[in-house]
């Protein structure tokens, strides 16, 4: 390097080589590539169906839990109403007589 | 190398996928790899860097649209893969075009080349950004709005970026003379 204005004649060369034939081996190696690729929208169309089978599979499980969910052994309303008015009667006495039950509450 | 108007790109792609990824790489690829090279230096890494950036370009074509142009966009593709790598490997293009350090010389590089060496060790040691607008301006030959949608910024930002890089690059020369 002798002076600045060696250095400005420089231009656009730069000290960066590729090898022969290099631009035919990079397109080969690009488009090898290129087959591979899924676009952007297939993997938003998948990634979309993902999430719609996961939520699908989480109402699924929902809905079943709640399917499979234990009644209560006596649905006290139903019995209620299929009792007998001395059914009942009793049943009031019953449970006032009930030392346990009464000083429960 | 083959010459192919954006137009003619866009439309191969929608007529076929495999025709359009071949235009688009034949008429991007060199300029591509050389903007990537400028900026990663090693050949080899050039190389894979852009690779990478088809890749990306290939998977986002389906999002590309029309509001900018297929250059910009491409080159924009390829200017943030390469800061990714850059981030990746700090320091390692700065080795390599000194021939010092932890990394063996590389055989792509022509140290004897001393004029060419100072002048990319002087672009190296610009901001990033100031690097980027000078090599976009300069060995691409873009204009400033194309620059800007690629850097981000204002065309007239791009314009005052250039002229302070280039300022920056002589002072740098003049004192690796000086040294």
């Amino acid at each position: 390097m002798k002076n600045f204005e060696e250095i400005e004649k420089i231009g656009k060369r730069t000290p960066y080589t590729v090898p022969s034939d290099f631009y035919e081996k990079l397109q080969r190696r690009i488009l090898a590539t290129s087959t591979k690729v899924t676009p952007l929208a297939h993997l938003r169309l998948r990634r979309v169906a993902l999430w719609g089978g996961g939520v699908a599979v989480a109402i699924a499980v929902a809905v079943a839990l709640i399917a499979d969910e234990p009644k209560p052994l006596y649905d006290f309303e139903a019995m209620l109403s299929e009792l007998s008015d001395e059914q009942c009667n009793a049943l009031i006495e019953s449970y006032n007589n009930d030392i346990f039950l009464t000083t429960m509450e | 190398m083959t010459q192919h108007s954006e137009s003619d790109i866009l439309t191969a792609l929608h007529r076929s996928q495999e025709e359009g990824f071949r235009m688009l790489a034949e008429q991007f690829q060199e300029p591509l790899y050389w903007h990537i090279r400028r900026l990663v230096v090693g050949h080899h890494d050039s190389e894979d860097v852009t690779q990478e950036a088809f890749v990306r370009i290939f998977r986002g074509l389906p999002r590309f649209k029309n509001h900018s142009s297929l250059t910009t966009w491409v080159y924009r593709i390829a200017t943030n893969e390469s800061l990714r790598w850059l981030r990746r490997n700090a320091g390692k293009s700065k080795e390599l075009l000194s021939g010092e350090g932890h990394y063996p010389q590389e055989e792509y590089i022509n140290y004897d080349d001393l004029e060419a060496i100072a002048l990319q060790r002087a672009i190296a040691q610009l901001p990033r950004k100031q690097q980027l607008i000078f090599n976009l301006c300069y060995y691409d030959e873009l204009d400033y709005e194309q620059v800007a949608t690629i850097v981000g910024g204002s065309p007239s930002a791009a314009k005052a970026n250039y002229h302070l890089a280039k300022k920056r690059i002589k002072e740098l020369l003049l004192a690796q003379l000086n040294h």
